[in-house]
């Protein structure tokens, strides 16, 4: 596997994702897959499922009251047409789950996937993140994923 | 709905709900269809009526369809939507059955398209947390034209939402011009 199929250092927003990125690719593993994620994810889990881990983002996008990222568990894969039947039944309880747990009002959910030339992707391991605005904060920031 | 809208800005949470929706239409068709939906949602919703289309509809499962999307964004090269059949607002009603369903749409669509890469995305819930037009739930597929850097409005801060009401504004003369709900809701 090489690096640039893993991980895209252009879509690092913060130094310190940037650093932990690089030490990643020295590492020369995918940071996503499960094996791994525990070790490299400095945010608590706050809920494993046979097919996902929930938890937040480690370096979540200004303006955003909650970010979390749901990671897909049973293998290495890129695009969500990939899930298993059972991982996509469960990724809607898990949303459910999070959706009930943090009182979200709403939010957006999205998946990137495929190049990195269209997603903005950082990295290369299918994954959903689940986002509420900070809308009532004081200063508060727009919300604008870059995808391409 | 829109007559005792203020001249001025009143700030967002001031506002009720189907305003926030108005205020994230891009432009008077988009303004006009989610109005109606917002009025007569049985009637008008743009997500239950015409579901089979011939100029949008792509393929369907038992519960769900796979749609262009009627207005898609600037900088994209292809937008797609996958919707629910039933009128759901609230992602809490889904069931274990639609998510296999939307990744059968998904997948039919990338395969069909050769989609490059991009996003599913959806929004849920209050409008004042994400930057939604159509209260029924859907997902979005982008895929951005690659050449321009291209984001996906996920939440609004007060300039845009001021900007975003003076458009209304300016689609509220457009429409009473038209003879406005006697004649949108006819």
């Amino acid at each position: 596997m090489s690096d640039g199929d893993l991980l895209n250092l252009n879509h690092a927003r913060e130094p310190e994702q940037k650093a932990l990125m690089e030490q990643i690719i020295a590492d020369g593993v995918c940071p996503f897959c499960a094996e791994h994620f525990k070790k490299y994810h400095p945010k608590p889990i706050i809920k494993e499922t046979d097919y996902w881990f929930l938890t937040e983002n480690m370096s979540p996008y200004p303006g955003t009251k909650y970010h979390f990222i749901l990671v897909y568990k049973p293998a290495h894969i890129r695009t969500p047409s990939e899930i298993v039947p059972e991982g996509a039944a469960d990724l809607f309880a898990l949303l459910d789950w999070a959706i009930a747990e943090y009182k979200i009002p709403g939010g957006s959910f999205f998946m990137r996937f495929g190049e990195t030339r269209y997603n903005g992707s950082s990295v290369q391991h299918l994954h959903g993140q689940l986002i509420m605005g900070d809308v009532d904060a004081p200063g508060h920031q727009p919300v604008r994923v870059k995808l391409g | 709905m829109l007559a005792a809208l203020p001249d001025e800005f009143p700030g967002f949470s001031a506002l009720p709900r189907e305003i926030r929706y108005l205020m994230g239409c891009g432009n008077f068709e988009q303004f006009l269809a989610t109005y109606q939906a917002l009025a007569k949602p049985f009637a008008y919703c743009p997500f239950c009526d015409g579901q089979e289309k011939e100029e949008t509809y792509i393929m369907d499962t038992m519960h769900w369809v796979l749609r262009h999307n009627e207005f898609p964004a600037k900088g994209t090269k292809l937008m797609l939507l996958i919707v629910p059949k039933k009128h759901i607002t609230d992602p809490l009603e889904f069931t274990t059955y639609d998510g296999q369903e939307i990744m059968t749409l998904f997948r039919h669509a990338i395969n069909h398209f050769k989609i490059a890469g991009g996003a599913l995305v959806m929004r849920f819930g209050d409008p004042q947390f994400h930057s939604g037009t159509v209260p029924h739930l859907h997902w979005n597929i982008i895929w951005p034209a690659g050449n321009v850097e291209y984001r996906v409005a996920l939440a609004k801060d007060d300039d845009a939402r001021e900007e975003n009401y003076r458009r209304l504004l300016g689609f509220r003369v457009r429409f009473n011009d038209q003879g406005g709900e006697s004649v949108a809701l006819a």
